[in-house]
């Protein structure tokens, strides 16, 4: 029998090696990844509950039968994120639902965060509000709000974002500074518009 | 674990751990994943195998695209050069270059390259290996083959054979039988015998005219009679020899003689 402290104590490397061994482990890292990853979907494809825990199973499913494929020299948080990813992706694209990226207060946060502080003309009004920022990052391309999402929401680093995409980490950095600037320029003509 | 601590724990990940045991769902075993890897990398290296190939036969090519008969035949660099291409070598070699850049980026870490990276990589890795083919004579025996065994080969490429057997025309080509004085018995490659009367001919120390010699001539046919008096004389192929010995005559001109 596991239990709460033997997950606890344990890494996710450790989980996945102990899943192969005996099934019931896997439970601990779903338990862990659950909410995060159910965070990010929403966030990434704006999926109803009902499809958002369809979406789950198939990616916790997805990630069970290819236990055996994750490579301990990449950290299970960003392979695990990699398979969420794509998924979302896959269900964003057949249903064309609106992103639900932003809730509370993670809006002026992520504002915060892409503001370029060195570049005053290209400042953003700091009023805007929590549904502006919602609309804006719908209005994104979806390249852009999803390496955003990570950089800015669920606050992966470079390494990490690279994994997850599976793309360089010089191209990472660069689709970030395009998605601040298409988030500037974006906000900045919403703004004329009200 | 117990039941109190599974009531914590939310519904969704106990019942897909259900729905994992009641489907007998188990993790793919670990060798489908390596052979996959070894597919993937396996193709990316045949593919810049096949590349560096391409590229030997090139250069093989470039190395005998008569280069000689420019002149006479008023053509500049360029035309010549636009002209004799190996276009089909160019586009198999660009193919499989793609190829192997596409293979080595769906290799488990190939995303963390940059494309520039592994674009310069596959092309510089194919040819240097492709030199190396080349200078052990693989380019001439590459082409010999495809030319000796592919229908429709000679009609895609330049077809050497076919213009260096135009006597009417002053070029003409083949195997050395013998020599007698400024004589030189030839068999060309449609299988005549020929006298080349080569005493008005400079011919350059890199030019074997021993027997057994395939040559190119250049010069002009003496009216209604097997002879031809040369004017320059170049070897049939140059650059490495074949991997299996001195070129040889290109038969398949000798199929089109019926009197063969």
């Amino acid at each position: 029998m596991t239990t709460y402290r033997d997950c606890e104590e344990r890494t996710d490397e450790e989980l996945v090696k102990l899943t192969l061994a005996d099934q019931e482990w896997y439970l601990c890292l779903m338990r862990r990844y659950e909410s995060k990853l159910s965070r990010y979907i929403r966030r990434i494809s704006g999926l109803n509950e009902q499809d958002l825990e369809d979406v789950l199973q198939d990616i916790f499913i997805k990630a069970y039968r290819n236990l055996n494929a994750f490579d301990p020299d990449l950290k299970f948080n960003s392979w695990i994120y990699r398979i969420a990813h794509n998924e979302a992706i896959s269900r964003y694209r057949k249903l064309k639902t609106r992103p639900q990226l932003v809730k509370g207060e993670e809006g002026e946060k992520m504002l915060a965060l892409i503001e370029d502080k060195g570049n005053p003309e290209e400042k953003l009004d700091n009023k805007i509000s929590r549904e502006k920022i919602q609309g804006i990052l719908a209005q994104m391309d979806l390249k852009y709000r999803e390496v955003l999402t990570l950089k800015y929401l669920e606050e992966k680093d470079y390494k990490e974002i690279s994994d997850i995409v599976k793309k360089p980490m010089g191209t990472v950095g660069t689709l970030i500074n395009r998605a601040k600037k298409q988030f500037r320029a974006i906000a900045n003509e919403q703004r004329t518009e009200f | 674990m117990n039941k109190e601590q599974n009531s914590n724990i939310n519904d969704a990940s106990k019942n897909i751990l259900d729905k994992i045991k009641e489907n007998k769902i188990t993790p793919k075993p670990k060798w489908q994943f390596r052979l996959e890897q070894v597919g993937i990398w396996a193709l990316a290296v045949l593919s810049l195998i096949i590349g560096a190939k391409a590229f030997a036969v090139i250069i093989f090519r470039l190395v005998n695209n008569d280069w000689e008969i420019r002149e006479h035949l008023g053509r500049s660099l360029l035309n010549h050069a636009l002209l004799t291409l190996p276009y089909l070598w160019i586009i198999v070699m660009v193919l499989f270059i793609l190829l192997a850049y596409y293979n080595a980026r769906h290799t488990k870490k190939g995303y963390r390259y940059s494309v520039y990276g592994i674009v310069i990589g596959t092309v510089v890795v194919s040819l240097f290996l492709g030199g190396i083919l080349y200078s052990t004579g693989f380019g001439y025996e590459i082409d010999f083959l495809f030319s000796e065994n592919l229908s429709g080969y000679q009609k895609i490429m330049p077809n050497r054979g076919e213009f260096w057997s135009q006597p009417e025309a002053g070029f003409l080509s083949g195997e050395v039988i013998s020599q007698k004085g400024s004589n030189l018995m030839l068999r060309s490659f449609d299988g005549e015998i020929w006298t080349v009367d080569i005493s008005n001919t400079n011919i350059p120390d890199f030019v074997n005219i021993n027997k057994g010699s395939l040559i190119r001539i250049i010069g002009e046919i003496v009216e209604k009679e097997k002879k031809f008096i040369a004017k320059e004389i170049f070897p049939w192929s140059a650059g490495p020899n074949g991997l299996f010995g001195p070129p040889r005559p290109p038969h398949f001109l000798m199929r089109f003689n019926p009197y063969l």
